[in-house]
């Protein structure tokens, strides 16, 4: 790994944050640094903004409700297996 | 469930028929296998035997009953893989999940669904269990550290190792087509 120091951290300090950075829950001052760091690393910037795609992507899928006669065909089933 | 706690076994079996399905539904979700999942599932009503007298009719009994369905799966999946490796070199893990690369191929795979969870499953159990939880389920990582009896930090910093294993996953899966 080809690190660099910008904005007063490394690389692999950056890498640490990364979930906290993408959750919104950095300090103040963290988030100062991890800006100044992803704004002049461009392998940060990069993997950055891919890692909270992967986070967007992992996301619950929306529940969809269960109308009431498929309920009922579940309800069957389970009747009959126990 | 009060009626099982005076040690009615007909009332205690009428309780398993009644919830068992439901259980095992959220069981095979926790766990890796059937065979896991089975394991959960009878020590869950192991449990549920046990602690029925206990229940004094506060709360729901179902609620009570997949907590302990849940705290069993935990502890099979705990068994089964050992605790999981936190120490790994982030620097590795990050250029083996694209730091350097490509990561944005890595995002776009994982946009597909498809190709999302045949990656995740892929993985040990452990990162299996918390990218479930946390990620596709919604739970907070506080809720998934009750389950797991460890400290919040201690889930926090899982669950970002396993989606940096998730994201290896993807590139590996990306390299081979």
């Amino acid at each position: 790994m080809n690190e660099r120091f910008e904005g007063g951290l490394w690389c692999r300090d950056v890498l640490e944050l990364l979930d906290r950075y993408v959750a919104g829950e950095l300090t103040a001052a963290e988030l100062t640094d991890v800006t100044a760091h992803v704004g002049k690393c461009t392998q940060c910037a990069q993997f950055g903004e891919a890692y909270a795609r992967v986070v967007q992507a992992l996301r619950p899928e929306p529940v969809e409700p269960l109308d009431g006669a498929r309920l009922r065909r579940l309800q069957d089933k389970i009747g009959a297996a126990t | 469930m009060q009626r099982a706690g005076t040690g009615d076994r007909a009332a205690f079996n009428a309780l398993v028929r009644a919830t068992a399905p439901p259980v095992w539904t959220l069981l095979r979700r926790l766990t890796i296998d059937e065979p896991t999942a089975e394991d959960a599932l009878q020590e869950t009503f192991a449990a549920v035997w046990l602690s029925a007298p206990r229940y004094a009719g506060e709360g729901s009994a179902r609620a009570l009953i997949y907590g302990i369905a849940r705290r069993h799966a935990a502890r099979t999946w705990r068994r089964r893989s050992g605790e999981p490796a936190t120490t790994e070199p982030l620097p590795e893990l990050a250029v083996a999940a694209g730091w350097g690369s490509d990561p944005e191929a890595i995002a776009a795979r994982a946009e597909q669904r498809e190709h999302l969870l045949q990656a995740i499953a892929a993985l040990p159990d452990g990162d299996q269990h918390l990218l479930s939880r946390c990620d596709l389920e919604g739970a907070t990582p506080a809720e998934v550290a009750a389950e797991l009896d460890l400290p919040p930090g201690t889930v926090r910093v899982r669950l970002h190792r396993a989606r940096l294993r998730l994201m290896g996953a993807l590139n590996r899966e990306e390299s081979h087509e």
